[in-house]
């Protein structure tokens, strides 16, 4: 065997021996851990410097300085390391098995991601080594109305079941603009419609009639059964109509039971997309990207939406021209609830840095800016009561850097969630080192074996 | 209706098959329908093992087998001495024996969206029986590796098709037929075009709203055929018949699982649609599902190729990590399950060739699988599912003559295959000629379809001359000869320039031939490469 | 500090607007000079004078008519070098008509960068933010993508900003394939090994270009040599044949590395590698053959997972270590140039020494782009390309106060900021 491949073989093998089998889901003996001597970065209350975190079970229950370690805890020194909430990216597309996006047709409102989580997907590994804990992966931007997202938690190495957030609410994925209308892919296919914006709006509006025409339905339907179990037969029962999946999902959405999520770039079609929304009662939560959003702050206050943007990704296509790294500030300073999504496996492993560009850009303060990535997407993704802050009660979703999450030269160097140790750098390190000594001792073993054989042939 | 009257048109066919009439046999035929195989070793999967006895057939059943039974004057004698009999194997799911008819893929179809169904992938009439393929030499390919019965199933797409089950002991389909028509495939592989759905959890919603279709049509047929005034007739739809028919009568779907998620999917799918159903476990990942499999009393159709899924794990982690669990995790899978008590019996999907299909099931045994419970899921197994317990499954009286001579244990190295009895007619199997060591080049000359991964197929026809190969390609964007080509071995690689839009894009593809299968890469210049796969259009 | 901020903000407006008027003398006082070449000056001064480096030290007297700038608690360091870039060849990826990197085919050696840059793209104003003063503006695509220049990040002109109109050309190595997922059996790799045959390729490519300037040479000097059909892509290879012209080689995996190191031995190429992303597993190799490495943008996963999650940042600390000589990119996003100190400061967060860093990022850069002798570091006689910033450059806290481009403190206005104060001017309702 290649002696270059061995290392990472047996590194890898290592790496396998840290996860917990992707077997059925047996779930993490809940245990006490305590951290002591961290700079803890709340978030809701402040940082305290030589702090303390107690965890018990899954959740944290107790923050503070010099907490006792009674028997039975584990204790970890973390020897001034810097403590924040675990990262939760609100826009991801990974841990999706197949096509991120159902490009058949254009209101695809009734395909659920929670089909087809992939847990096996390495880059919810590399997220956790960037501190990310939770994450909302959800349907591309190819439709107007996409399907249903889910929110999962970052367990590596349990089954699909075991990592969805359970009490999350329910997300629809919307787009907006030059995705949906198909502006920058070309190749071999037929036009798709919509080409223009006012068709991406009129194809959402004509999907809302046609459920509210569908609910309609139905009620017709309820209405005429009672008829007739009045009517003790007298009057036929009638046919239902036909159960249309798709038109079902609209309708929660009409209900207002799906949060949606809608991707959009420029200010004036988000302005129309929430007339449309409070014209049909839908629970419009969040923009994605909206990286024009800085111009129309004051409308977004006051409609209640936020905006979850990049720090400073941009110009790779038309409507994300009109923007500056400066935009995620300029919203929240202005009132905006504004978190910083990854949109992409690779950012998502360094949304702390991101994070930091806006100090600069904008000036946020570093508490502001640490919200982007902690109280505000739990707070867009109705999770606020579980994450987002280092509080007791909540969840013990950690992540650990060895600076100052800001600091341009931090490094994540430990990720839990649920109380659970899922990334530990050192212990990556020390893997690394051993398959490193073990490769050596083969290759001594080799060329004795080798030197040996030789010798015999003289 | 007939569908309710009886659980699977199936039984009636076979019922049919039982009854002796000579009015379907040749006169060549009818003088060899009665032999004694004496003084041979019997497994018979029904008792003790019996060290010497004899088995007496005719008219395609078995009529006796045991220690003392005498041999009727009419019967042909077989010396069973240094023989083993046993039960004759069954792949409980396969579809190397089917001849699709060759399509020719209209490409300006991309451009006009004018898809048809079998394009997205919704054949579920498309029947194993209307297209398998029992020609003499395939059968006896068969034979040689002791297997008698295979259930064939078209599997392409998301709703593939319906299957049969096989004797094969006759090239003539009707003759051979077990059951016919008695499973419907339900695969997980999205539409390659612009076309819903072609993303996996399309195709989840639509099998869920394809269903409940299914079942609406149902119920707006019967009512109008009851009550025929007032209501406004449906339209008629073949597809949600059948899909209705097997939701109603409980017919068994089979869905073809990728890999361990799959498994789920389709366990919560089952469920939530309420379908008698069977896992096929083309991921060799059933192991990881256990608890869930348990309490869904579920029954698998395990797959020997032991492949690494692409979303597993070990897939991710670099060839070598990849290889070693192909070697030392995956084949353990059947031995995993037959630990925690899952029924299961195996399938050929994955492997090429019944020789490879037997290879992988001694892998298995390899691994950790017990021997008499890789038997018991080659033969007695198939035979409950299939609801024949009492026609397959064992040598004993009454029961179909479908059994193997063979010069030891089944699926012991080096046993060779002597004789086969299916449906009660012998096959000799003669030595094979070629030595083990002298590769054979194959001769790849002829059209095949080339699948590469992210969904991209190609027609390409292959002229082999020798060692040197060339040929012309078929894309959607023209027609390209090779630049180059060579065959050595089973190891091919040729070469060409495509163009597209003014841009001169590079190919260069190597790959291994597998009988009328091939597996490879093709690199694209500098940019990158992909796999694909590859199949002879007959 | 506010204060302070806002009285320095008040003398470099003031310094710059008359820097713009007479822009012959500048002095630049009583800041930490950072010069790469020799020791950190406190409290020292920099004297500009015609768009050069007149002086640097402590104490500096101050010349008649000279602009002063005052840098207390601020730091100059040289400006820095980007190795590999499009600025001014793209403006909006998605809009292909604003697109000029990437030639149709696969062999554009003779394709200059020069010809097609747009000096007025506002990724120049917005790249050059964080200190950047010169970047290596280069084509992309198919094998030999064509040559790349070297510019200031500041001109009226093109002209006006080349340093080098032709700085390197480029070749695209072939990519070993990744090893396939499943289906396919570990045979392939052993059998054709269809990497070397790509190879193969070139090397008879280069070859024709070769014999075509071989036959051209004999024409010329044998009026009975007929010479053969003109030829301006193989003419284009003729200074890369000779060494004069460095040719930059990206190339990723450690089994085209090692063909890589054949290549450019055999072929006796001057040789800048990029990329590189496995080169820790044969860093022994490269720094033998004495070739420096473009480290391109670190916002990238490992070349295979086995390497493991660090690998793009180890790789950069094991380079370091080997010796070889490094400088970095900020990649193929030219909307993104401004991140060049990001990837830096990324690699030092993993390890590499920070001095080595700012080594790569000015003095490495002008070696290994042959320009040491004008670029890189903030000594008498070299061009007065440098940066005024309020701490540590690869800090994302630390603002640029004044960039200066060939002895002229530049209007740093941008995209970016125009759009910042338009904005921020709608009332709050």
């Amino acid at each position: 065997m290649k002696s270059r491949t061995f290392i990472f073989l047996l590194a890898g093998l290592l790496a396998l021996a840290n996860l917990a089998p992707a077997q059925a889901s047996a779930p993490m003996s809940p245990k006490n851990l305590l951290l002591k001597n961290g700079n803890i970065i709340t978030v809701s209350g402040g940082t305290i410097e030589g702090g303390d975190i107690l965890i018990q079970g899954k959740k944290i229950a107790k923050v503070g300085k010099s907490l006792p370690a009674g028997p039975d805890v584990e204790v970890i020194d973390l020897k001034g390391k810097w403590v924040m909430p675990g990262i939760i990216d609100s826009h991801s597309h990974i841990a999706v098995e197949g096509s991120v996006n159902e490009m058949g047709d254009l209101i695809t409102a009734e395909v659920n991601i929670k089909d087809v989580i992939n847990p096996e997907d390495i880059n919810i590994y590399y997220a956790l080594t960037g501190g990310v804990t939770t994450i909302h992966t959800m349907h591309g931007s190819a439709n107007p109305i996409g399907g249903r997202g889910i929110v999962l938690k970052l367990r590596w190495g349990g089954s699909a079941k075991d990592l969805i957030f359970e009490g999350a609410p329910t997300t629809s994925k919307w787009a907006l603009g030059e995705n949906p209308k198909q502006s920058n892919f070309s190749g071999p296919g037929r036009a798709r419609y919509p080409k223009t914006r006012m068709g991406v709006e009129a194809a959402i509006r004509k999907e809302f009639e046609e459920a509210k025409d569908y609910m309609r339905g139905w009620d017709d339907y309820n209405r005429k059964v009672k008829d007739s179990q009045a009517s003790k037969g007298k009057k036929p029962l009638p046919v239902p109509p036909r159960k249309d999946l798709r038109l079902e999902a609209v309708s929660d959405i009409l209900r207002g039971k799906d949060w949606v999520r809608c991707h959009g770039y420029q200010s004036e079609e988000m302005l129309s997309i929430m007339r449309l929304c409070k014209e049909y009662g839908v629970k419009l939560v969040c923009f994605e990207h909206g990286l024009e959003g800085y111009r129309i702050t004051n409308e977004l206050v006051q409609y209640g939406v936020a905006v979850s943007t990049f720090a400073d990704f941009w110009a790779y296509k038309w409507e994300a021209y009109q923007t500056l790294p400066h935009a995620a500030a300029l919203m929240a300073k202005r009132g905006v609830i504004v978190a910083i999504g990854s949109d992409d496996a690779e950012r998502m492993r360094h949304l702390f840095n991101d994070a930091a560009k806006t100090l600069r850009f904008g000036g946020l303060t570093e508490l502001e800016a640490l919200k982007t990535l902690t109280i505000n997407p739990a707070i867009i993704l109705g999770i606020d009561k579980f994450s987002g802050t280092i509080d007791i009660g909540k969840d013990a979703d950690l992540a650990i850097f060895n600076r100052h999450p800001l600091d341009p030269y931090t490094v994540c160097q430990m990720t839990l969630v649920d109380g659970k140790i899922y990334f530990d750098r050192a212990k990556y390190l020390d893997d690394m080192k051993k398959a490193e000594e073990e490769k050596k001792k083969k290759e001594e073993e080799a060329k004795k074996a080798k030197e040996k054989k030789n010798g015999a042939e003289d | 209706m007939f569908r309710k009257t009886f659980k699977t048109s199936g039984i009636l066919i076979c019922f049919l098959l039982l009854i002796p009439t000579q009015a379907w046999l040749t006169s060549e035929e009818s003088l060899h329908r009665i032999w004694a195989v004496k003084d041979c070793r019997i497994l018979t999967l029904a008792g003790p093992l019996i060290e010497k006895g004899t088995v007496v057939i005719r008219n395609g059943l078995i009529e006796a087998a045991g220690t003392n039974v005498p041999i009727p004057a009419d019967a042909e004698i077989i010396d069973g001495a240094k023989l083993t009999a046993y039960p004759g194997f069954v792949d409980s799911l396969g579809s190397s024996l089917l001849k699709m008819p060759e399509e020719k893929f209209d490409p300006a179809k991309v451009y006009s969206g004018d898809f048809s169904d079998k394009d997205k992938g919704l054949t579920p009439e498309v029947k194993a029986f209307d297209f398998v393929n029992l020609g003499k030499a395939t059968i006896e390919k068969y034979h040689t590796f002791g297997i008698t019965a295979a259930q064939v199933l078209p599997d392409k797409g998301i709703l593939t098709g319906q299957a049969s089950l096989f004797s094969l002991g006759n090239p003539d389909k009707n003759k051979a037929l077990l059951l016919k028509d008695n499973m419907l495939g339900l695969g997980f592989s999205a539409a390659n075009f612009m076309v819903y759905p072609n993303s996996l959890m399309g195709v989840i919603a639509y099998l869920r709203q394809a269903f409940s279709d299914a079942a609406y049509y149902d119920l707006k047929r019967l009512r109008w055929q009851k009550e025929k005034k007032g209501l406004e007739r449906p339209d008629y739809s073949g597809q949600l018949e059948i899909l209705a028919d097997y939701q109603a009568a409980k017919k068994p779907v089979i869905f073809l699982c990728r890999n361990q998620h799959d498994i789920r999917r389709a366990l919560s799918l089952a469920e939530e649609l309420k379908l008698d159903f069977f896992i096929g476990d083309l991921g060799s990942e059933a192991s990881l599902v256990i608890p869930e499999l348990k309490k869904a009393k579920a029954r698998v159709l395990c797959t020997v190729a032991f492949k690494a899924p692409a979303t597993s794990f070990h897939s991710q982690q670099g060839k070598d990590a990849r290889d070693k669990a192909e070697k030392e995790i995956y084949p353990k899978n059947p031995a995993k399950l037959a630990e925690a008590g899952i029924p299961f019996a195996f399938s050929s999907l994955g492997t090429d060739d019944p020789k490879s299909f037997i290879e992988g099931v001694q892998k298995a045994v390899e691994a950790g699988l017990p021997h008499e419970k890789a038997i018991e899921a080659l033969a007695k197994t198939p035979a409950s599912f299939f609801g024949l317990d009492k026609a397959l499954g064992t040598i004993e009286t009454g029961k179909i003559a479908n059994l193997v001579l063979a010069t030891g244990d089944p699926l012991a190295k080096d046993v060779k295959v002597k004789y086969v009895f299916a449906d009660g007619q012998k096959f000799e199997l003669k030595e094979a000629k070629a030595k083990d060591g002298e590769k054979p080049a194959v001769n790849i000359s002829g059209k095949w379809e080339l699948s590469v991964e992210g969904g991209i197929k190609l027609t390409v026809d292959f002229m082999q001359q020798d060692a040197a190969l060339s040929g012309k390609m078929t894309t959607p964007f023209g027609v390209f000869d090779f630049t180059g080509g060579t065959v050595s071995g089973k190891e091919i690689y040729f070469e060409m320039t495509i163009s597209v839009g003014g841009q001169e894009i590079d190919l260069y593809f190597s790959a291994s031939v597998e009988g009328d299968t091939m597996r490879g890469s093709v690199v694209q210049g500098t940019q990158g490469s992909a796999e694909f796969t590859g199949k002879r259009i007959p | 500090m506010k204060k302070l901020m806002t009285f320095l903000s008040i003398i470099f407006a003031a310094g710059m607007f008359l820097a713009a008027q007479t822009d012959l003398k500048i002095l630049i006082k009583n800041g930490t000079i950072i010069p790469t070449a020799g020791q950190t000056i406190e409290r020292g001064s920099i004297l500009i004078e015609n768009g050069k480096i007149a002086a640097v030290g402590k104490d500096l007297p101050t010349p008649e008519g000279a602009t002063i700038i005052d840098a207390t608690g601020l730091y100059v360091y040289p400006g820095f070098i980007d190795a590999f870039s499009h600025f001014g060849l793209t403006e909006i990826g998605a809009i292909s008509s604003t697109n000029d990197f990437r030639e149709m085919g696969r062999e554009n050696p003779e394709v200059r960068a020069a010809w097609a840059l747009n000096p007025h793209s506002v990724h120049f104003g917005t790249s050059r933010i964080n200190g950047t003063t010169t970047a290596l503006v280069a084509p992309q695509g198919g094998t030999f993508p064509g040559l790349s220049t070297l510019v200031k990040m500041d001109g009226w002109t093109f002209p006006e900003m080349q340093v080098k109109e032709v700085a390197t050309s480029l070749i695209n190595f072939p990519m070993t394939p990744r090893p396939p997922k499943e289906g396919v059996s570990a045979q392939q790799e052993a059998k054709e090994d269809v990497t070397s045959k790509l190879v193969e390729k070139i090397k008879e490519y280069l070859d024709e270009a070769r014999r075509y300037l071989k036959l051209k040479k004999l024409a010329g000097e044998n009026p009975g040599v007929t010479p053969p059909a003109p030829n301006p892509k193989y003419e284009a290879l003729a200074p890369v044949f000779d060494g004069s012209l460095p040719v930059i080689i990206s190339v990723e995996k450690a089994k085209d590395i090692e063909l890589a190191l054949k290549f450019a031995q055999e072929q006796k190429f001057k040789a800048i590698f990029r990329g590189c992303a496995q080169g820790f597993k044969v860093a022994d190799k490269i720094k033998k053959a004495g070739i420096p490495v473009i480290i391109d943008s670190l916002y990238a996963g490992p070349s295979e997972p086995e390497d493991g999650y660090d690998a793009p940042y180890r790789n950069v600390v094991e380079l370091a270590k080997a010796g070889i000589m490094l400088c970095f990119s900020s990649g193929e996003d030219a909307a993104l140039g401004k991140d060049l100190i990001y990837h830096a400061a990324k690699a030092v967060a993993f390890g590499l020494d920070r001095n080595e860093a700012i080594k790569a990022l000015t003095i490495n850069a002008a070696k290994i782009f042959g320009v040491e002798s004008r670029l890189g570091s903030i000594e008498p006689g070299k061009d007065a390309d440098l940066f005024i910033t309020t701490g540590d450059p690869l800090d994302f806290k630390s603002d640029t106060k004044q960039l200066i481009i060939n002895g002229q403190a530049i209007d740093m206005t941008n995209w970016w900021d125009n759009l910042f104060r338009k904005w921020s001017a709608r009332p709050i309702k």
